[in-house]
């Protein structure tokens, strides 16, 4: 079964197309991150599946109910926002009961449990939301979504306003949380990081249509077209003669994911390039260094090239290094198409 | 933020409270159709009516006494918010609720103080000084709001450019200072547009005094109402000013950064500050409360009628609260609709919210009556008709006051509500309700001060036998039973003390 099904979402405000034919499904209990550019329609398509807005055409189907013209109140939803809305006249315990009826509101029943659930002790429950840091305002307000144990979680940029270092625990807690609960999730980030790191599987939105939708793993090594792989990571990107299942490049032959033929372009990732003592001669032009990795610009043969090495491998820049090519190419784009 | 551009794009509003809200802005636009219907009814009558020489003094009186008033505001305003919030003098906080509370004390009871004491204190100069010495702090509290919240980083980085203190604070402070400085004099000349009181006291006219004047003497609608359209037309020019500068209204903080505690400041003004803000108290609340006093003392017409005064007192907080009540009530709707759904509709209906208001109390009462007398005779002199005075008058009070605290509540807020298994009617009681009730107590505060100073309108609609302390106050007044008088004054203001207090505590 699916947890959610969206088909052919469409959404325009006055002249502007935002959703154009959206199709998602998402499996039950699964984790589907939907990235793509801000702007991109992204939090629009998450208020239609919320029910906070009307699509103008196209279905939303929610575990085993369709939820076309349904209010949010009956969509059996968890919303979780950027800043994690908390009520502010409520204590902690209070938000977290807040969608519960009345004796359970009094009884604080659940309380501990979804505390527990979100990795925060016994001690939270009577603070206040101005007393909590931003990481455990955002788990009291996936508390407070899972309370009514709803079908689908919707998960709008939750990390995004963390500043580093609380956004990897939170980030943690938060997956822990909804896998223990089996909760089919929606996350819309911005953050291609986020996305390939915590999510079952990628769906990338792009000018309001799915462009691709896989495990991460597919996604960032068989991307569709350049801007797809460009938007998931750093690529380094090489003139290639494609000829049939293979390219000649520079870096010598390479693999390609699509049979072509003739002049064109193979993509592949920087930490596909490794140092080999017997490869191709490159001089470093630049070194951009991050501590563990750095990004090396690399000249060879009047071709420019991209390569991440881990950092204590580094080379300076005006160096001589030798390179070779692990794997192949993950994408390929002959001229003539573009 | 693209939340709030979806929300503004789905222009959806709910039903009911869309209906409330358009109710309330066509009760405001009663008083304004009165009077274009009158003028257009007296036809080519209406050249006659106004084409007078009086007509001319009136226009110079009315426009010298509002515009010089409004100056002075700016002046005594400005200066006293520098003083109190820029050179460090001992105890600020005790500072600005005095300053602030001449607020609480109606214009016509400063200039009951000053003429009394003075009987040749009349005519134009001191109806201008009671104007500034009554408004002033409506210039004062933003001003001083503006000064206390400027980012300091600012006139840090106008130092570190080169600019001395005093070319820093006119090149970096002053131009921040304007919006609000500009905003607050607008107030002022509203105000005084409406000002009846003070200035009939001072037996000086303008088009105010010169309406009442003539609807007490002939009980005749056409010439008050003429009268009355150029007075509307006078508020709209004001409220046209204010439009075109709320265009640029904008002093933007810019960047998210956090803002920095600002350290104390002080300068050689500090211990000379004391003086001249001392000089404006005395003016303002010294000179009227001592006046009170000392009529209640030595005056042969003193009485202290415990019954008349305990029964008006009673009246008085009854109406206050019950205008109170009722404005903030119609003022939610009204106010969520212009939060929360962009479009057509809640503009206009704001915009119909603050014509209302700008009018004076006079031209709404004249209405009021006229449209009562014709059409629902049994409304005519009726506390419901006070009441929807009242509304109409001090609605924008509360509009602005729950605005505010409306504006702090995250609209996901309610979304989240939503996905929380609440209908829109739940949302509203368990998560806006709550989150406003500041918001609406201190917008509730300021319609029951303004109700229980308002003198115009009560004159004219409030039920025969009803008295409240202002009305009771100004006809012992005007028949200069200044012992008699004096009790209901100091009565008014010891009751608005509180709620002043209070909006001064949250300012």
């Amino acid at each position: 079964m699916n947890g959610l099904e969206v088909k052919a979402l469409t959404k325009s405000y006055g002249a502007t197309t935002v959703l154009d034919g959206v199709d998602l499904t998402v499996p039950a209990g699964g984790l589907t991150a939907v990235i793509g550019r801000s702007g991109g329609g992204k939090t629009t398509m998450l208020r239609l599946i919320a029910g906070f807005d009307r699509a103008d055409s196209g279905s939303i189907r929610i575990g085993d109910h369709p939820a076309d013209g349904l209010p949010p109140e009956r969509r059996r939803i968890g919303y979780v926002t950027q800043e994690g809305s908390l009520f502010p006249h409520l204590t902690v315990a209070g938000n977290i009961t807040f969608g519960l009826g009345w004796r359970d509101r009094r009884r604080q029943s659940r309380v501990g449990e979804l505390l527990e659930l979100v990795g925060l002790g016994q001690a939270y429950r009577k603070r206040q939301p101005h007393q909590l840091s931003g990481g455990e305002q955002q788990r009291v307000a996936l508390a407070r979504a899972l309370a009514r144990r709803p079908d689908l979680v919707l998960l709008d940029e939750p990390f995004s306003a963390l500043d580093a270092t609380l956004r990897g625990t939170t980030r943690r807690a938060v997956r822990a949380a909804l896998a223990a609960t089996g909760t089919t999730t929606v996350l819309v980030t911005h953050d291609q990081d986020e996305a390939l790191s915590i999510a079952d599987r990628v769906a990338l939105l792009r000018d309001g249509r799915m462009v691709q939708e896989g495990t991460p793993m597919d996604v960032y090594r068989a991307p569709v077209d350049p801007a797809v792989a460009a938007f998931l990571g750093t690529v380094c990107s090489l003139d290639a003669t494609l000829d049939g299942d293979e390219a000649d490049t520079v870096l010598g032959r390479l693999g390609t994911p699509l049979r072509a033929y003739g002049k064109g372009m193979v993509l592949i990732r920087p930490e596909q390039i490794v140092p080999a003592a017997d490869g191709l001669a490159a001089i470093v032009e630049g070194v951009a260094f991050h501590g563990h990795d750095g990004l090396l610009t690399l000249r060879a043969k009047d071709a420019t090239l991209v390569a991440r090495w881990a950092g204590h491998l580094l080379p300076r820049p005006g160096d001589e290094v030798r390179i070779a090519v692990e794997g192949s190419a993950i994408a390929s784009f002959p001229d003539t198409v573009g | 933020m693209i939340s709030r551009v979806a929300a503004a794009g789905t222009v959806r509003y709910p039903p009911l409270r869309l209906a409330l809200a358009a109710v309330v802005g066509l009760l405001s636009l009663v008083p304004l159709g009165y009077v274009v219907a009158s003028v257009a009814s007296a036809g080519s009558g209406i050249g006659d009516l106004l084409w007078r020489p009086r007509v001319g003094v009136l226009l110079v009186h009315t426009v010298l006494v509002v515009g010089l008033g409004s100056a002075g505001s700016v002046l005594v305003g400005g200066a006293a918010a520098y003083l109190v919030e820029r050179t460090g003098l001992p105890g600020r906080r005790v500072w600005t609720a005095v300053l602030a509370a001449p607020l609480a004390v109606p214009a016509f009871v400063i200039s009951f103080g000053w003429s009394s004491w003075q009987p040749g204190f009349a005519g134009l100069l001191p109806c201008v000084l009671v104007s500034t010495l009554a408004y002033y702090p409506l210039v004062f509290l933003p001003v001083a709001a503006a000064l206390r919240g400027l980012d300091p980083a600012v006139e840090e980085a106008a130092r570190a450019l080169g600019d001395g203190p005093v070319r820093t604070f006119f090149r970096t402070v002053v131009p921040r200072l304007r919006p609000a400085a500009i905003g607050g004099a607008l107030l002022v000349a509203l105000h005084l547009l409406a000002e009846f009181g003070a200035i009939q006291q001072l037996r000086y006219d303008t088009f105010t005094t010169a309406i009442y004047d003539q609807y007490q003497s002939t009980f005749d609608g056409s010439g008050a109402s003429a009268l009355a359209g150029v007075l509307v037309l006078l508020c709209l020019l004001v409220l046209g000013g204010e439009a075109g500068l709320a265009g640029r209204r904008r002093t933007a903080r810019i960047g998210g950064g956090a803002a920095r505690v600002k350290t104390a400041r002080t300068n050689r003004f500090r211990y000379a500050a004391p003086l001249p803000l001392t000089v404006i108290v005395v003016a303002s609340l010294g000179v009227p409360a001592g006046v009170v006093v000392w009529w209640l003392v030595t005056s042969t017409s003193t009485a202290f009628p415990a019954a008349l005064l305990a029964r008006t007192a009673g009246s008085t907080v009854l109406l206050s609260a019950a205008g109170a009540a009722i404005t903030t009530a119609l003022a939610l709707p009204v106010a969520w609709l212009v939060e929360r759904r962009r479009g057509l509709a809640p503009k206009l209906i704001e915009r119909a919210g603050y014509v209302g208001n700008s009018l004076p109390g006079i031209v709404v009462a004249l209405a009021l009556i006229t449209i009562a007398i014709r059409y629902v005779p049994s409304l005519y002199q009726s506390t419901a008709m006070l009441l929807a005075a009242y509304s109409v008058l001090f609605l924008p009070l509360a509009v602005v006051s729950l605005r505010a605290s409306l504006r702090h509540i995250p609209p996901e807020l309610d979304d989240v509500a939503r996905s929380l298994g609440l209908r829109p009617a739940g949302v509203l009681w368990r998560v806006t309700v709550p989150l406003v009730a500041r918001g609406a107590g201190a917008g509730a505060a300021l319609v029951f001060l303004a109700v229980m100073t308002e003198l115009t309108a009560t004159l004219l609609l409030a039920p025969i036998g009803t008295n409240t302390l202002a009305t009771q106050f100004w006809s012992y007044s005007s028949e200069l039973h200044y012992g008699a008088a004096a009790p209901f004054a100091l009565l008014m203001i010891v009751l608005a003390a509180p709620a002043t207090l209070l909006l001064t505590r949250r300012a």
